[in-house]
C-alpha cells in the first residue's frame, strides 16, 4: 500500500463522520482511527482538558498491522482547499477528458457553471459524466487521470 | 431493406413494456445516436428512443470509432433512475442480456457476452454497447447505444481492427427487420430495469447463461489490477470476478483479453 494512498485515506477519514476506516488489501490491513489509539471514542464524556497551547491539531493515528510506514499528518498545504466537494457516484476510473485526445473537461483555475461536465468516471464499461451542480472556480483537482476511484471519494473543488 | 418506422419498434414491444416507453425518434442521419439522446431536454429522456438510418460519428470506448454502415441497427435508448436505486455498473451488463435474448428469439445460437457487454459469436462480435451517464445529486440519466450489425458490408468491415460477424451470416433466414429487432431489444431491456429494485437479481440471475468467458484464463489490461486470473463471473455490482493466486478479485474496469491457449 502506498503512501499517497494511505494519505488520501486520512484525509477521507477527516473529512467523514466516521471514526474509523479499515482497509484490507490482499495480505496487507490498515486500520486509521481517530483521535488517537485502536479503542473507539468516547461519545460524551466530560470534554478533555485543553491541550497545550502550541500542541498541533489532532491527527487521526495510524494503527498498521502490516509493516506499512506510519506516515506524517498531512501538511496544511496538502489538505483540501475550502469550496463545494465534488464526490465519486461510484466506483471506477477517473477520465478527465472524453477520449484520449480530447483536451480535459476542466482545468484548475477554470470557471465552471452548474450543469457543466466536470469528468468522467467508468466503471464496466459505463461512462457516467460528472456534473457541477454549483457554479464557480475550480480550485483543486483531487484525482489523476486513468486512476481508480472509490465511491464518494473527493474529485474536485469548486468554491 | 424497409425503412426505419417507430410505429413498428413499439409493435415489436410487448403491451406491458410498451407503456415505460417515451417517444420514439428516427433519424435519416446523424452522428451518433447516443449523443443525439444525452442531448434530448431531461423531461424527454426517459423511456425515449432515438434511432437512425445512418450515423456518421459512431463511437465506442474513450471515442474509438464504431464503423455504422448504412443498413445495421444503430439505437439509443434513455432512462432516469434515482440516486442509489441501481447500480449503475449493472446496466452495461443488463443492456448485453437484453440483446442476447432479443436475438435468441430470432433463432440464433451460440452467441454470448465477453464482460462487461461485447456481444459475440466465438470471438466475432456482433453488437457493440455504449452506455454513457450523468450524474447529479439529485438523479442519474442513462443512455444506452446498441450497434448490431446486420449485413455490414465487406469494404465497411475492411477497416475494423477486430474479428467482426453479422446477423446475416448466422440466420438462415437472414437479418430480421431492424424495426423489430430494436423492438426485440427494448423489450428485453425493459424487462430487466423497469423494476429498478429487481435489476441486481435478474442480472445474477441470467448472467451465467450468456457469459463466454467464465472459466477462462483472461489478462487485464489496465492499471491496479491483477493481470491475469481465470473469470468466475460477476459480482453483485456487475464486476468481473478474477480468480488470483491472491484469491479471488473484482476487477471494476479494465479491458479483458481471453488468453490463447
Amino acid at each position: 500500500m502506498d503512501i499517497r494512498k494511505i494519505k488520501k485515506l486520512i484525509e477521507l477519514l477527516e473529512e467523514s463522520s466516521l471514526s474509523e476506516i479499515e482497509i484490507v488489501e490482499g495480505e496487507e490491513s490498515l486500520r486509521l482511527c481517530r483521535g488517537g489509539g485502536s479503542a473507539p471514542m468516547p461519545m460524551h464524556y466530560a470534554p478533555p482538558p485543553p491541550p497545550p497551547a502550541a500542541a498541533p491539531a489532532p491527527a487521526p493515528s495510524v494503527a498498521a498491522e502490516a509493516s506499512a510506514p506510519l506516515p506524517a499528518a498531512p501538511s496544511q498545504e496538502e489538505s483540501i482547499p475550502e469550496g463545494e466537494l465534488v464526490r465519486a457516484p461510484m466506483v471506477g476510473t477517473y477520465y478527465e477528458a472524453s477520449s484520449p485526445e480530447a483536451p480535459a473537461f476542466v482545468t484548475k483555475g477554470q470557471q465552471v457553471s452548474e450543469g457543466d461536465t466536470l469528468c468522467i468516471i467508468e466503471a464496466m464499461k459505463m461512462f457516467n459524466q460528472i456534473e457541477a451542480e454549483v457554479s464557480g472556480t475550480v480550485v483543486a483537482i483531487l484525482a489523476e487521470n486513468g486512476q481508480p476511484v472509490e465511491f464518494d471519494q473527493p474529485l474536485f473543488v469548486i468554491r | 431493406m424497409a425503412p426505419l418506422d417507430p410505429d413498428l419498434v413499439a409493435g415489436a414491444v410487448s403491451v406491458e413494456n410498451r407503456a415505460w416507453l417515451g417517444e420514439i425518434i428516427v433519424l435519416q442521419e446523424t452522428g451518433s445516436t447516443n449523443d443525439y439522446a444525452m442531448q434530448l431536454p431531461r423531461k424527454r429522456l426517459h423511456g425515449a428512443v432515438v434511432v437512425a438510418e445512418m450515423q456518421t460519428a459512431g463511437k465506442g470506448r474513450r471515442g474509438r470509432h464504431w464503423r455504422s454502415p448504412p443498413g445495421n441497427l444503430f439505437m439509443s435508448f434513455g432512462w432516469q433512475f434515482a440516486v442509489g436505486e441501481v447500480a449503475q455498473g449493472l446496466l452495461p451488463l443488463a443492456a448485453g442480456l437484453a440483446v442476447c435474448r432479443a436475438l435468441e428469439r430470432f433463432g440464433l445460437s451460440g452467441h454470448g457476452i465477453k464482460w462487461p457487454n461485447d456481444v459475440r459469436i466465438g470471438r466475432e462480435k456482433l453488437c457493440g454497447i455504449l452506455v454513457e451517464g450523468r450524474s447529479r445529486s439529485d438523479g442519474f440519466d442513462m443512455v444506452c447505444g446498441i450497434g448490431v450489425n446486420m449485413t455490414l458490408q465487406d469494404e465497411a468491415g475492411a477497416s475494423i481492427d477486430q474479428p467482426w460477424t453479422t446477423l446475416a451470416q448466422h440466420l438462415a433466414h437472414g437479418a430480421p427487420s431492424r424495426n423489430v429487432l430494436a423492438g426485440s431489444i427494448l423489450d428485453e431491456f425493459i424487462a430487466l430495469i423497469g423494476a429498478a429494485e429487481n435489476l441486481a437479481g435478474q442480472v445474477a440471475k441470467h448472467w451465467p447463461r450468456w457469459d463466454l468467458l467464465y472459466g477462462r484464463k483472461v489478462n487485464i489490461l489496465g492499471e491496479s489490477h491483477p493481470d491475469h486470473g481465470v473469470a468466475r463471473g460477476i459480482d453483485s455490482r456487475g464486476a468481473l470476478c478474477l480468480e488470483t493466486s491472491q484469491g479471488l478479485q473484482a476487477v471494476h474496469s479494465a479491458e479483458v483479453s481471453v488468453r490463447e491457449s
